[in-house]
């Protein structure tokens, strides 16, 4: 819902400060009613307790407000209602923490680190991963809302709810935190920008000859930013994406908001091989100018899992780059599961009923992640009291 | 020879709902409610608490992994400090078990129990066996095979409730209600 209020001087303007004033209320209640939740973590505590704040300092700027201030106040209404709805989804104790730990990995890498996560489980099979600020830090300021503009970036995180505990096929959710990343660092935009840059983007991706020449660069930039995050997901988990992409894209005709699936997996696998792809190459001089550091390249190290997952044992993992190698190797591993059958006759996993190989591969993938997770903090908060 | 486990994070809790008891039929089927309508899920992180009701029966797991050799079992108990706390949990690991150990959590007491994910709550003794056996080809079903979480009973699937639901009246109570009722 759009909550922006008609321009000023029309008729209806003073409805729409009552509904503005009466969903201020509304989320009030709902911030205080989230802000007795037992199991929030300390961040998200401090969150919601700004986003009340937020609130409190809002209804008293529109008992005030000038007609030409309302929509400001209605689009930091709309960021709020957002936030509020993320941290809902959050507090239902049942969040997949394990995947909601690979991504926030993956967004200190991006030197993301201040970013909140909430994760929800969804009813829809769409993944998502987006910031909860619709408005811009400058209006915040600007209202004097100072708090929620430096309170860090909220980021929800949607899985659906069938796969809570399908480690393996949430694996698209490292495609989704890539369009996070690509919009906080506006890589595509920055690309754009040169029309050598432009013009070498459409050479690129051959799939544009299928639409006319004028709409060729409005297309490429969306393609570009999918190319992207397949990318980004590939240096995290290999071809997971891609396979799962090309499993679930059945489309025939030419699409312009994603390209062709066979071409994403070619790009991917370029990418990973390190063949020479020249549209690889623009993404790459595209995220090195951002500076920062930052870097696409492979992150990820295949751990050994046949003998555990053979004998039915969760995998220990040693290192970040091995927890997110984790799931190219476990896809790996049910897929020769899955075709070389006899190659496992005389192992434990081989002697479970075919239908629950892969929950069971996934259960194991699950603990191997959650072990890995527990161990860290154990030993970092050891570290910690030793470096007292 | 015995080693402590810990509590693990996730939990089966059980609630009242609108069914009168937990049935558990012969073939039921997947519309029917079963054990599981009787349970709720939730997540805990490792150092959160757990309040324990008296007389609630929480399904829980310990934290680690369990591969149990075909030439030894396992038997479960509290640890006596929380024995002491009124909690009660036991169980047996069968030779060659793989997975995280069940625990059947129990608040004997009169007070709620705070406890804390991640702590020692219990504690598991091996036994050796003088043969080995094979875990697969013993039990029809390894129902629990792999857990990694609280998995409610599966006791519909036990072979004889078939039997038994489909036995001449003769031999059985008049009272009894034939399961399809």
């Amino acid at each position: 819902m759009n909550l922006t209020p008609p321009l000023p001087g029309n008729s209806s303007g003073n409805s729409s400060t009552i509904l503005l004033e009466t969903v201020l209320q509304l989320l009030s209640e709902r911030l205080k009613k989230l802000s007795h939740s037992g199991f929030f973590a300390e961040d998200l505590r401090r969150y919601v307790l700004s986003l009340c704040a937020s609130v409190s300092t809002l209804e008293a700027k529109l008992a005030q407000a000038q007609a030409d201030e309302i929509p400001f106040i209605a689009e930091i209404v709309s960021s709020i209602w957002k936030a509020t709805q993320f941290l809902t989804g959050t507090t239902s104790n049942r969040v997949p923490y394990e995947i909601t730990y690979l991504l926030r990995e993956v967004l200190l890498d991006w030197k993301l680190g201040d970013c909140i996560v909430t994760t929800s489980l969804n009813q829809s099979h769409e993944f998502n991963c987006e910031s909860s600020l619709v408005a811009p830090e400058v209006l915040l300021e600007e209202i004097g809302l100072t708090t929620l503009a430096e309170s860090g970036h909220l980021v929800q995180m949607g899985v659906p709810e069938i796969f809570q505990h399908m480690p393996l096929l949430c694996s698209p959710l490292y495609h989704e935190v890539g369009h996070f990343i690509e919009e906080h660092e506006r890589l595509i935009k920055r690309l754009v920008v040169s029309k050598t840059k432009r013009v070498a983007l459409v050479q690129a991706m051959p799939g544009l000859a299928t639409f006319p020449t004028e709409s060729h660069e409005r297309v490429a930039r969306k393609w570009a930013i999918e190319h992207f995050c397949d990318l980004l997901a590939a240096s995290y988990v290999g071809e997971c994406v891609s396979d799962y992409i090309i499993q679930w894209d059945h489309t025939i005709t030419p699409c312009e908001s994603h390209p062709p699936a066979a071409s994403r997996a070619e790009v991917t696998r370029d990418f990973l091989e390190g063949r020479p792809n020249a549209l690889v190459d623009l993404l790459k001089g595209a995220v090195a100018d951002a500076g920062q550091d930052l870097e696409l390249k492979q992150r990820f190290e295949e751990p050994d899992v046949a003998a555990a997952f053979s004998d039915v044992r969760p995998v220990q993992i040693a290192s970040l780059p091995q927890l997110h190698g984790l799931l190219p190797a476990a896809d790996k591993f049910i897929k020769a599961l899955s075709t070389s059958p006899a190659e496992f006759e005389n192992t434990n996993i081989g002697r479970v009923a075919r239908q629950r190989r892969s929950h069971l591969i996934n259960d194991l993938i699950e603990k191997s992640i959650r072990s890995f997770m527990i161990q860290k903090a154990w030993d970092d908060s050891l570290d910690e009291k030793a470096a007292a | 020879m015995s080693v402590d486990v810990r509590l693990g994070y996730d939990f089966l809790v059980s609630v009242m709902n609108r069914q009168p008891t937990i049935r558990i039929l012969a073939d039921q089927a997947d519309n029917q409610p079963g054990p599981r309508a009787h349970f709720q899920e939730t997540r805990r992180e490792i150092g959160d608490r757990f309040v324990l009701y008296p007389n609630q029966l929480v399904l829980g797991t310990s934290l680690e992994y369990f591969a149990m050799p075909d030439n030894a079992y396992a038997e479960v108990s509290a640890r006596s400090s929380y024995s002491r706390l009124g909690l009660s949990v036991g169980g047996t690991l069968q030779p060659g078990f793989r997975g995280c150990v069940p625990l059947e959590l129990l608040n004997h007491g009169n007070v709620p129990v705070e406890l804390t994910v991640g702590a020692r709550v219990c504690q598991v003794r091996f036994l050796g066996l003088s043969e080995t056996s094979d875990y697969h080809a013993e039990g029809s079903d390894r129902k629990y095979y792999g857990q990694v979480r609280p998995v409610v009973s599966k006791a519909q699937h036990d072979e004889e409730l078939s039997r038994l639901s489909k036995l001449p009246r003769v031999i059985r109570a008049p009272s009894t209600p034939d399961h399809t009722e």
